[in-house]
């Protein structure tokens, strides 16, 4: 099936990406979680609490929206720069929906990319003897609010790289004003159904728009 | 069902104050060979782009098998294959990854006959397609255009970037296999040898506007060449007269050439209003005939005083 394709061609794309991501992930865990090398480099983080701490989520999510942006990005800018986008888009499907398909594989991705090492590391802390007190999964709630916001980073990235415009003005603006929304979005979101509620609304404006800009760009 | 598989009607498209494609009315017969002609930066690419829907035109219609251009059917899409200048693929992939990413769109593939190809040009499919030379890339879009049997092929000058016995190779292995009853073709090329072996009719674009639309052969009996020898050497801003059928006259050491379409008596009476010593009427070969016709109006410089 062309929608699994294309998820499996932007995950081969991607894994450049993918690599150095781990790599930076690894070092800001490390670093979080006290380690002498890393802490010599970095001195100004860690060791912390796993997961609850404000440290804690202002490093990983450091890490993690700056992939989130380059993943987005990443997509388009290299389908330019290659002129595949005239391969692509010709395949026998609706344009907008190919654009639409393809930035939500990135989404998919992202997210995952993101969840993995918290993932890795959440197991790591729950072997007996890591942690002085055990380790409870209902810690990383804070952490999965937040990582929710990251469909709507990757879209917003997504969307200024399809863009038309200058890299200082226009092109940047759907990356820019997704900003806000993100704070406004996590301030606002007092339970989990509210921000699914919220981040759906977002994502849903945010292809709409993509869709908009598919129909209008000059792919050449 | 339209006799055309594509047709434009003052098709338009500028980028800022540069004007690209200027009013093209372009009709493309069914089952024809079209040979899309011009030099570089003459608009071929951006109209075979407006065509396909990849470039949104700023003015005027176009229909590619009776669809709008700026609404092109998922259906329509897969009965044709499009072949962009440079052949764009993605470099990393081998070209079984590609057959599949590729074959996953269409509902008719034809598996047989892309291998077949790929047998034909000796490509190994676990390679990757950066690992092959330009020519070969070549010869991968040709198969992955071809696997899904279009009615319509549009080739955007499929042959830049290739030397000239890779090009030579690539024309000859194309038309071999891409010559089916009723199956109509469209290649821009800058290279007259490559369109003139197998064009049934050609278009050729100037500076955005498609100077001339015709059976190959009409055009290259239509365009004659007036040589008016003089004496002395004209003054250099000498031009011929302007006259319906006149493409461009240039000054030539002793000489005014003027490159004329269908010419008569008319012609003829112009030129004698110059008082050359002589008028010679020569026939031109295709070749001369499209650089006559492309070339810009500018006389040869007087490197020996002249």
């Amino acid at each position: 099936m062309w929608v699994l394709q294309i998820f499996y061609k932007e995950f081969l794309s991607l894994r450049p990406l993918i690599g150095l991501a781990a790599i930076a992930f690894l070092i800001a865990l490390l670093g979080l979680n006290g380690n002498r090398v890393v802490m010599s480099y970095i001195g100004t983080i860690g060791p912390t609490y796993p997961f609850l701490t404000l440290t804690f989520g202002y490093v990983y999510f450091l890490v993690a929206f700056a992939v989130t942006v380059v993943i987005g990005f990443w997509q388009t800018q290299f389908e330019f720069a290659r002129g595949t986008w005239l391969f692509l888009l010709h395949r026998p499907q609706r344009i907008d929906l190919l654009v639409i398909v393809k930035a939500l594989c990135g989404a998919i991705l992202a997210l995952s990319i993101c969840a993995v090492p918290a993932i890795l590391y959440g197991l790591y802390l729950s072997i007996p003897g890591v942690l002085p007190a055990p380790f409870q999964w209902s810690y990383t709630g804070q952490f999965w609010r937040l990582w929710m916001l990251i469909p709507i980073l990757q879209l917003g990235s997504y969307a200024s790289g399809l863009r038309q415009g200058r890299w200082y003005v226009s092109k940047l603006c759907p990356l820019l004003a997704v900003i806000p929304v993100m704070v406004l979005a996590y301030i606002l979101s007092i339970n989990w159904f509210l921000l699914v509620f919220i981040v759906s609304v977002i994502v849903t404006l945010q292809l709409l728009e993509l869709r908009q800009e598919a129909l209008q760009r000059d792919f050449s | 069902m339209s006799s055309y598989a594509i047709e434009t009607e003052n098709l338009c498209k500028a980028y800022g104050k540069k004007v690209v494609v200027n009013h093209l009315n372009l009709k493309v017969p069914t089952g024809c060979v079209y040979g899309f002609l011009g030099r570089n930066g003459a608009g071929k690419s951006t109209t075979t782009k407006m065509l396909m829907g990849m470039l949104p035109p700023d003015a005027g219609s176009g229909r590619l098998l009776g669809d709008d251009i700026t609404n092109i059917q998922p259906s329509t899409r897969a009965r044709v294959a499009y072949i962009a200048e440079g052949h764009p693929l993605y470099a990393w992939m081998t070209i079984k990854q590609l057959n599949l990413f590729t074959k996953s769109f269409y509902d008719r593939w034809d598996q047989t006959l892309f291998d077949r190809i790929i047998d034909h040009f000796q490509l190994a499919t676990n390679r990757a397609v950066k690992r092959f030379s330009k020519g070969q890339q070549a010869q991968i879009s040709l198969a992955l255009a071809l696997a899904p049997d279009p009615e319509l092929l549009i080739l955007d000058d499929p042959t830049l970037g290739l030397d000239t016995v890779v090009r030579r190779d690539f024309m000859e292995s194309m038309i071999q296999i891409i010559q089916k009853q009723g199956r109509t073709i469209l290649f821009s090329s800058h290279i007259l040898g490559d369109v003139e072996r197998v064009a049934d009719r050609i278009g050729i674009m100037v500076d955005g506007v498609l100077r001339a639309d015709c059976p190959t052969d009409v055009f290259k009996q239509s365009l004659v060449k007036f040589v008016l020898e003089f004496d002395s050497p004209p003054p250099p801003g000498l031009k011929f007269p302007e006259a319906k059928g006149v493409v461009h006259s240039r000054v030539f050491f002793h000489q005014l050439h003027v490159v004329i379409v269908n010419p008569n008596d008319d012609h003829l009476q112009l030129a004698e209003t110059l008082q050359p010593k002589e008028i010679i009427r020569e026939q031109m070969n295709l070749e001369d005939a499209f650089l006559e016709y492309t070339r810009e109006k500018r006389d040869v410089l007087s490197f020996f005083g002249g």
